[in-house]
C-alpha cells in the first residue's frame, strides 16, 4: 500500500515536471514538448496531455475561489451596487464611480489567479489609447486597479443590454438586418484598429446590443481586457490562462488556438464567427462537430484538447448557407428557403473569406470585411467571390437595373421613331435628348463597369502570378496594361510578373542584345547586341563590363572551352575573338563572305567553328597557333551548333544539315528540309538532333539513320533558338514572345517565360536559362524550376552589408562589408579593395552614397569613418550594441546612435558637436531614421511603434500600436514617415498633415525600409517572411510582392541601385539577386509597341531575324 | 521578539486577538445572513466553530510570531473543516442547484453546494497523498483567499513554486472532478 502510494507520488511528480515544462511554453509548442519529455512511454503521454488540456479551462469553482466583494464594498473609488453577470474571465458588477465624477459603471473583476502586476502593467501602457476610443458604438474601459487582495479590476462604460445574438432572436431581425448590426459593429472595430487597439475576444457576450429610442445600439466592450489579460506575449513565469483561451473555444481564430501572432485579422475571424452564428444559429465550430456526429454540447467549456485545435487548425467551416438551421429561421421573419437564397452567394463567400484559417487569405482589415457587407447589402461585386466577369457583370446589372432598363426603352423610342416621322420637331428633338442622355448614361455605366473589371484583372493577374499560373497571369496583366498604359498598378504587377516567372538578373544595353552565352561555370554571360562592343555581364552582382575594342555590334557570341576567349561573328561576315582578361584587342579571325556569319564553340578543344554566306565551315584553333582551316563546303551556313560528342552541325539558308567531326572528317550531307535552318539542338545521348525552319515546324531527325523521326508544330512560330531538356523527353523552344517547353511524346506546349527573344543558353545542368532579349535591348538570366541550387553554388558569396551605388570612392567601390576580420570595402565583383582590420564591429552601416560608413564594436563606440580614407570622422561613446537601423546618417551632416540606457544622440559631422535628441527611453530603441532635410528624426522602439522629433523643437509625435517597431524610414522628399511593426505592418504617418494609416502585407516582422531614391512615392521594405515589398505611398498599396530566394536560404538585405532603377537583395547562402526595373519597362514598352501596331492593323504575327 | 511576560504584552494579546477574530469573520460572515431559507449553519456558529479548530494555536503570541499570513493559512484550514463537515451533514438532503451566494458587509462567501464541496475536499485529499504540498497550496487560494504573494510567503517558497504547483494542482484537480465515478 505504501509502496503503490509512493509509486503514485513518484509518477504524478513525473507527469507534474513535464507539465510545468510544456505549461510555460506557447501552445504551438507544447505537444512537441510533451512528446520529448515522455518519449516512449505512453501512458506518461496520456497524462501529461489530459492535464495540459484542463489546464485550458478556466472560469470553475477552483478558480473563484469563494470570497468576493459585496454590494457596499468599496473596491478603488468604485462602489459595489450589484452583480451583473460573470465570465470566464471573472465577475462583473454594477457600480457608482464616487470621484471625480458620480456616475454608473461597470466593474469588471478578474478572478484569481491571473499575475496582476503584469495585467496592471499592460492595461496601463495601453490606458492613454483606450481612453482615445471615442465612438458610439464601443463601450471605454475607464480604468484598471487593484484590489486589496491583489485581484485586477477594470471599469468600464455601464451598458444595459444584451449580446447581439440573443437580441437578434428577440427582435426576430431579418438577414439584412442582421449583416447590418454587424457593419455597424465593424466600424466600431475599425475604430480601435486605427488606434493600435485589437480587441482579441470579440463574442456575442462581448457585443451587447442596447435599445436606445427603438434604435438598435451595438456596443462593443472590453476593449483591451482580453490584451491585458494575455500573459503569453511578455511573460513566460506566469503565463496563466489567456483571457482568450478562456472559455468557449467558438469564437477562437485558429492562430490564437495555436498561441501565435494575434493581430488585427484575429478580430476579422472572430467578427466572421459573430456573423456566422447570426446567419445559422451556431456557430461553425459546432457545426463541423454535429457535421461529425458529435454532440453539440461538446464544444462549449471542453477544455482546449489537441483535438479542437486541429478542428480549427485544419477544418473548412460549412458554408453558411449549407448550415442554416431551421431554428434561426423560426427566431426571424423569413422562411428558412428565403433565407438560404439570401444567405448562398455573397454571403457566403464573405463569411468563408473573413474565417479562412490562414490570416493572409482572410480579409486584411475589418474595414475591408465591412465594406463587402456593404457591397452585399447594396448589390455591388463582393472581393470576396472570384470575381469572374459574368459575376461582375451580372452584379452590374442588379445594381443598374434601373438605369439599363431606361437605356434600351430610349433605344427602342428611337426605332419608333424611325418608323414613325409624323410626330412633330418637338418630339424628335425629345428623341434626340433622350437618346443623347442614354448614350451619356451608357458611357458611365461602361466605364464604372471597366473600371471595376480593370482593378479586378489586376487583383486577379497577381493571383495567378503566385500562384504560378503564367497564361493565365500573363493574359490578365498585359490586357490590363494594353487597356490603361498609364496605371501604375498595371506596369507595377507586370514587372512583377515577369520577375516571378523567375528572372534572377537582367542587363540593358544601348541596342537589340542578339545573342548570349554562359561563361563555364554560369556566373557570367557574354552577351553582344546589334551595335556597341561585346560585354561581360556577372550575374552575381548585375555589373556589366564593356570589352575594350571596336563598336561595330555582332549577331553571334560563342566563349571558348577554358572560358578565356569569346568568338563573335558579325553582319559584314567577320569573326573576331576577344580575349576576357582585356590583355589585348580582339583579334579577327576569318571572314566568311560577306552577309551575317555564325560561330561556335568546341567543349572538348579549344576551337570554334564559323561560317556565313560563302558557305565554307571553318575550323578555328583559338590559341592561334594554326591558322583556321576550311573543313566543309555547300550552302550558305545559317547556324552552327556542336553536339555533346563534339560532332558540327552546320545548317545551310538551303535546309540542309552538315554533320562532321571536329577535324572535318566523317562528314554527311542530311536530307535538306523544305526552308532555311533556323535552329539545331542536339539530344543530351547524342541519337536525336532537332531542327528548326522558318515557320512553325521542327523536326527530329535519328542521327544513326539519318532520318526524320517526328515533325513537331510547336504553335509558337519559328523557334529560334532550341534545347533538349536534360532527359531528352522534352524540348525547349524559343518562339514568338515565348520560351516554351514541348513534351516530345505528347506534344504538348508548356509556356515557360513570356519575353521575346532571339536566341538562348542553358546551362549544362539545366539549373539556368540566358535570354538575349532582342528588342528588349537586354539580356536576362533565369531560374529554372525552384531548384536554383546549381546556379547559387556557382556564385560567388558576398558578405553585403547593404549594395552602395555611385560610391564616392574613385577606386569603384560597390559593397562595404564586415566579417570577423573587419570591414572590407568590395569591389562591383566581390574583391577585396582594402580592409580595415582595427574596426571588428558587430554592425555596420553607411550613408546614402557610401562616403561615410559607421561601425558599433564590442566596446560600445559608434565610430564613423570616410569611406575613401578610411579616417576616422567622428566616435560615439557608451553605445547600445544593436543592429545595423540604431546606426543612422542623414546626408554626410549627421549621424545618429542609440546609448546603452536607449537614448538617442545626434552627432553633427561638421562640427563635432554632439546631443541627447531623444533622451533614455523605457524600452529598447531598435531603428533611427533622419528625415531627408535632417529636421526630424524617427526612432522605434520595443513594444510600442515609435515616435518622430523635431530636432529644432524636441517636439514628439508618438505613434502607438500594438507591435514593436522594427524598422523606421522616411520617404524620399521626407513627405511620410514609415515605421514597420513586428507583425508586419508598416504605420505610415503624413508629416505634414498628420494622417497616418496601416499598410498590410507582410507575414512577419518588416526589418527594413528603403525610400526610393528618386520617387517620393515608392517605399521598399524587407522582412523575415523573406519576402521584398514595393509601396506606392500615393496609391496607399503594395504594387510589388518578391520571394527571391528559396530555402534553406534566406532574405538577407534588401535595396535600390543606382538611381532605383534595380532592386538589388542579399541572401543567407550568399546569393544576389537583381532585378532590373528599366529592363523590364523595356519589355513592357516593347510590347506595347507592338500591341498598338497590331490594333492598327498591321500584324506582326512572324518576325524575321534580326 | 518580545517576551511573554511584556505587561503591555496583554493589551496586545487582546487586540491580535480581536483582530482573528475579525479575519476569520470576513472569511466566513458571509455565511452569517445566507438567504436560503433552510440554512442550517449559523452565522456565529460558523466563525466560533472555526475559531474553537484553531484552538490555543490562536494565542497572540503565537501570532506575532507567525504573522498575518500564518494566520490566515490556518483560517483557511478551519474554514474548510467547517465548510466540510457542514456539507457532510447536510449532503444526503441537499442537492441544491449549484452556488450559493451570500453578501456580507465586506466580502461575499460563496458556497459551493454541499455535493461540490464534498468532491472537491476529497480530491483534495486524494492530491495531499500525492503531493501534500500541492494541496495546501490549493487550500490556502480557494479557501484562505491567499494571493500567490501570500502563499510563497506563508509557506517560505518561491513565487514561482507556488504558482507552478497552482496549476498543476488546478488541472489535476479538474481532472479528478470531472471523472466523478474515479
Amino acid at each position: 500500500m505504501m509502496d503503490s502510494g509512493s509509486d503514485a507520488g513518484e509518477r504524478f511528480r513525473r507527469v507534474g515536471e513535464i507539465f510545468e515544462r510544456a505549461r510555460i511554453l506557447p501552445l504551438s509548442e507544447r505537444e512537441a514538448s510533451v512528446a520529448a519529455s515522455c518519449g516512449a512511454d505512453l501512458t506518461l503521454l496520456a497524462e501529461a496531455r489530459a492535464l495540459l488540456a484542463f489546464h485550458e479551462i478556466g472560469g470553475d469553482t477552483l478558480d473563484r475561489g469563494i470570497l468576493r466583494p459585496a454590494s457596499g464594498a468599496m473596491i478603488g473609488r468604485y462602489r459595489i451596487e450589484g452583480l451583473l453577470g460573470e465570465g470566464g474571465m471573472g465577475t462583473v458588477y454594477r457600480a457608482t464611480q464616487t470621484e471625480p465624477v458620480r456616475r454608473e459603471v461597470a466593474l469588471k473583476l478578474i478572478k484569481l489567479g491571473m499575475d496582476t502586476r503584469h495585467v496592471i502593467r499592460r492595461f496601463e501602457a495601453e490606458r492613454q489609447t483606450l481612453a482615445r476610443l471615442e465612438h458610439p458604438n464601443i463601450a471605454r474601459v475607464l480604468d484598471g486597479g487593484t484590489t486589496p487582495d491583489g485581484r485586477p479590476y477594470f471599469a468600464m462604460d455601464l451598458v444595459q443590454g444584451v449580446p447581439i445574438n440573443e437580441y437578434c432572436d428577440a427582435q426576430r431581425l431579418d438577414w439584412r438586418d442582421r449583416v447590418a448590426l454587424i457593419v455597424q459593429v465593424s466600424a466600431a472595430v475599425q475604430h480601435a484598429h486605427q488606434r493600435g487597439i485589437v480587441h482579441r475576444d470579440l463574442k456575442p457576450s462581448n457585443i451587447l446590443v442596447a435599445c436606445a429610442d427603438g434604435v438598435a445600439v451595438p456596443k462593443v466592450i472590453d476593449f483591451g481586457v482580453a490584451k491585458a489579460l494575455d500573459a503569453s506575449e511578455n511573460s513566460a513565469t506566469w503565463n496563466t490562462v489567456a483571457g482568450h483561451a478562456v472559455g468557449t473555444p467558438d469564437y477562437m481564430s485558429p492562430e490564437q488556438a495555436d498561441g501565435g501572432d494575434v493581430d488585427t485579422r484575429t478580430d476579422v475571424y472572430a467578427l466572421g464567427v459573430v456573423l456566422y452564428q447570426l446567419l445559422v444559429g451556431t456557430t461553425p465550430l459546432r457545426v463541423r462537430g454535429t457535421s461529425r456526429g458529435r454532440s453539440d454540447a461538446a464544444a462549449p467549456r471542453s477544455p482546449l484538447t489537441s483535438e479542437l485545435r486541429r478542428r480549427l487548425r485544419e477544418d473548412e467551416p460549412i458554408r453558411p448557407s449549407s448550415a442554416i438551421a431551421a431554428a434561426v429561421t423560426t427566431r426571424s421573419k423569413s422562411d428558412i428557403a428565403t433565407w438560404r437564397r439570401a444567405v448562398r452567394g455573397d454571403l457566403d463567400s464573405i463569411v468563408l473569406k473573413a474565417l479562412a484559417r490562414e490570416p493572409s487569405r482572410r480579409y486584411s482589415t475589418v474595414a475591408a470585411f465591412s465594406d463587402d457587407l456593404g457591397r452585399m447589402l447594396r448589390d455591388e461585386p463582393v472581393t470576396a467571390r472570384p470575381p469572374s466577369t459574368a459575376y461582375l457583370v451580372s452584379k452590374f446589372a442588379q445594381r443598374h437595373t434601373v438605369a439599363l432598363i431606361a437605356a434600351s426603352v430610349v433605344v427602342a423610342s428611337l426605332m419608333i421613331g424611325f418608323g414613325v416621322s409624323v410626330y412633330g420637331l418637338g418630339t424628335a428633338r425629345f428623341e434626340r435628348d433622350a437618346a443623347r442622355r442614354a448614350e451619356k448614361a451608357q458611357a458611365r455605366l461602361a466605364t464604372a463597369l471597366s473600371a471595376e473589371l480593370f482593378a479586378s484583372n489586376i487583383e486577379r493577374g497577381r493571383q495567378s502570378v503566385r500562384q504560378g499560373s503564367w497564361p493565365e497571369a500573363n493574359d490578365l496583366l498585359w490586357s490590363a496594361l494594353i487597356a490603361d498604359p498609364t496605371s501604375p498598378q498595371a506596369r507595377w504587377a507586370v514587372r512583377e510578373m515577369v520577375w516571378a516567372q523567375g528572372c534572377v538578373a537582367t542587363l540593358h544595353v544601348e541596342t537589340d542584345v542578339e545573342s548570349v552565352r554562359f561563361l563555364p561555370g554560369g556566373e557570367r554571360l557574354f552577351v553582344c547586341s546589334v551595335g556597341g562592343r561585346p560585354i561581360l555581364f556577372d550575374i552575381a552582382t548585375g555589373v556589366s563590363t564593356e570589352l575594350a575594342g571596336p563598336s561595330i555590334g555582332a549577331w553571334e557570341v560563342a566563349v571558348n572551352r577554358d572560358g578565356t576567349i569569346g568568338c563573335t561573328s558579325d553582319s559584314r561576315g567577320d569573326v573576331l575573338a576577344w580575349d576576357f582578361s582585356q590583355q589585348s584587342l580582339p583579334r579577327w579571325v576569318v571572314h566568311c563572305g560577306d552577309g551575317r556569319a555564325c560561330v561556335s564553340c568546341s567543349r572538348d578543344e579549344n576551337v570554334a567553328f564559323a561560317g556565313g554566306a560563302q558557305g565554307v565551315l571553318w575550323r578555328i584553333d583559338l590559341d592561334g597557333s594554326v591558322p583556321p582551316r576550311p573543313i566543309s563546303f555547300g550552302a550558305p551556313i545559317a547556324r552552327i551548333v556542336v553536339a555533346p560528342d563534339g560532332t558540327v552541325a552546320a545548317g545551310g539558308t538551303d535546309g540542309s544539315v552538315i554533320l562532321a567531326a571536329p577535324d572535318g572528317s566523317q562528314q554527311r550531307k542530311l536530307q535538306p528540309q523544305q526552308r532555311g535552318i533556323q535552329s539545331i539542338a542536339f539530344s543530351h545521348d547524342g541519337l536525336l538532333m532537332a531542327t528548326g525552319t522558318k515557320g512553325p515546324t521542327i523536326a527530329i531527325t535519328n542521327l544513326s539513320t539519318g532520318e526524320i523521326a517526328q515533325t513537331l508544330t510547336s504553335k509558337l512560330g519559328t523557334s529560334r533558338d532550341l534545347w533538349f531538356g536534360l532527359d531528352d523527353s522534352r524540348l525547349l523552344v524559343l518562339g514568338w514572345w515565348r520560351l516554351a517547353e514541348v513534351d516530345l511524346l505528347t506534344e504538348a506546349v508548356r509556356p515557360l517565360v513570356f519575353i521575346p527573344a532571339w536566341r538562348i543558353d542553358v546551362l549544362p545542368d539545366g539549373s539556368a536559362i540566358a535570354l538575349a532579349g532582342g528588342g528588349t535591348r537586354s539580356a536576362s538570366v533565369w531560374r529554372v524550376g525552384t531548384d536554383a541550387a546549381a546556379l547559387r553554388d556557382s556564385l560567388p558569396p558576398h558578405l553585403v552589408a547593404r549594395p552602395i551605388a555611385g560610391s564616392a570612392d574613385s577606386a569603384g567601390l560597390a559593397f562595404i562589408a564586415s566579417d570577423d576580420t573587419g570591414v572590407l570595402g568590395l569591389d562591383e565583383h566581390g574583391q577585396t579593395l582594402w580592409t580595415l582590420p582595427s574596426a571588428k564591429p558587430r554592425t555596420i552601416n553607411s550613408n546614402d552614397d557610401g562616403s561615410l560608413f559607421a561601425t558599433l564594436t564590442t566596446d560600445r563606440r559608434a565610430c564613423v569613418y570616410r569611406t575613401s580614407d578610411r579616417s576616422l570622422v567622428a566616435e560615439g561613446r557608451n553605445a547600445r550594441l544593436g543592429e545595423a537601423p540604431t546606426l543612422a546618417f542623414q546626408g554626410s551632416d549627421l549621424f545618429a546612435y542609440v546609448t546603452r540606457d536607449d537614448a538617442v544622440r545626434v552627432i553633427d559631422l561638421k562640427t563635432g558637436e554632439e546631443c541627447e535628441a531623444l533622451p533614455p527611453s523605457p524600452t529598447e530603441v531598435l531603428a533611427v531614421a533622419f528625415s531627408p532635410d535632417g529636421s526630424l528624426l524617427s526612432a522605434c522602439a520595443r513594444q510600442f511603434a515609435g515616435t518622430m522629433i523635431d530636432l529644432a523643437s524636441g517636439q514628439q509625435t508618438l505613434e502607438i500600436s500594438l507591435s514593436t517597431g522594427f524598422a523606421t524610414a522616411f520617404s524620399q522628399g521626407g513627405d511620410y514617415r514609415l515605421i514597420g511593426t513586428w507583425r508586419g505592418d508598416l504605420l505610415v504617418r503624413n508629416v505634414l498633415t498628420g494622417e497616418s494609416r496601416t499598410l498590410r502585407g507582410h507575414s512577419a516582422r518588416v526589418v527594413g525600409i528603403i525610400p526610393h531614391p528618386r520617387d517620393p512615392n515608392l517605399m521598399l521594405s524587407e522582412s523575415s517572411d523573406g519576402s521584398v515589398r514595393l509601396w506606392h505611398l500615393g496609391l496607399g498599396r503594395e504594387v510589388l510582392a518578391l520571394s527571391p530566394f528559396a530555402p534553406p536560404s534566406a532574405l538577407r538585405t534588401a535595396g535600390f541601385l543606382g538611381d532605383g532603377d534595380r532592386i538589388a537583395m542579399t541572401g543567407t547562402e550568399g546569393e544576389l539577386a537583381i532585378y532590373s526595373i528599366s529592363v523590364v519597362d523595356r519589355i513592357i514598352e516593347r510590347m506595347l509597341a507592338e500591341e498598338r501596331e497590331r490594333l492598327q492593323g498591321n500584324v506582326p504575327t512572324e518576325s524575321d531575324e534580326p | 521578539m518580545p517576551g511573554a511576560s511584556d505587561p503591555t504584552e496583554s493589551a496586545d494579546a487582546l487586540a491580535t486577538e480581536r483582530e482573528a477574530y475579525a479575519t476569520l469573520r470576513d472569511l466566513a460572515a458571509a455565511l452569517l445572513r445566507r438567504e436560503r431559507r433552510d440554512h442550517t449553519l449559523q452565522p456565529t456558529a460558523l466563525v466560533h466553530e472555526a475559531y474553537l479548530r484553531l484552538g490555543d494555536r490562536l494565542g497572540p503570541a503565537w501570532r506575532l510570531e507567525h504573522g498575518e499570513s500564518a494566520f490566515r493559512a490556518l483560517a483557511a484550514t478551519a474554514m474548510r473543516r467547517v465548510l466540510v463537515d457542514h456539507a457532510r451533514a447536510h449532503a444526503a438532503d441537499k442537492r441544491g442547484d449549484g452556488w450559493l451566494r451570500v453578501e456580507l458587509a465586506e466580502a461575499t462567501v460563496e458556497v459551493p453546494e454541499p455535493l461540490e464541496l464534498l468532491a472537491l475536499h476529497e480530491a483534495l485529499e486524494s492530491l495531499a497523498a500525492l503531493d501534500a504540498r500541492k494541496a495546501r497550496v490549493v487550500e490556502l487560494r480557494f479557501f484562505g483567499g491567499l494571493n500567490g504573494e501570500e502563499i510563497a510567503e506563508t509557506m517560505g517558497l518561491a513565487r514561482s513554486t507556488t504558482e507552478a504547483d497552482w496549476f498543476i494542482a488546478r488541472a489535476w484537480l479538474r481532472q479528478r472532478l470531472a471523472e466523478p465515478s474515479r
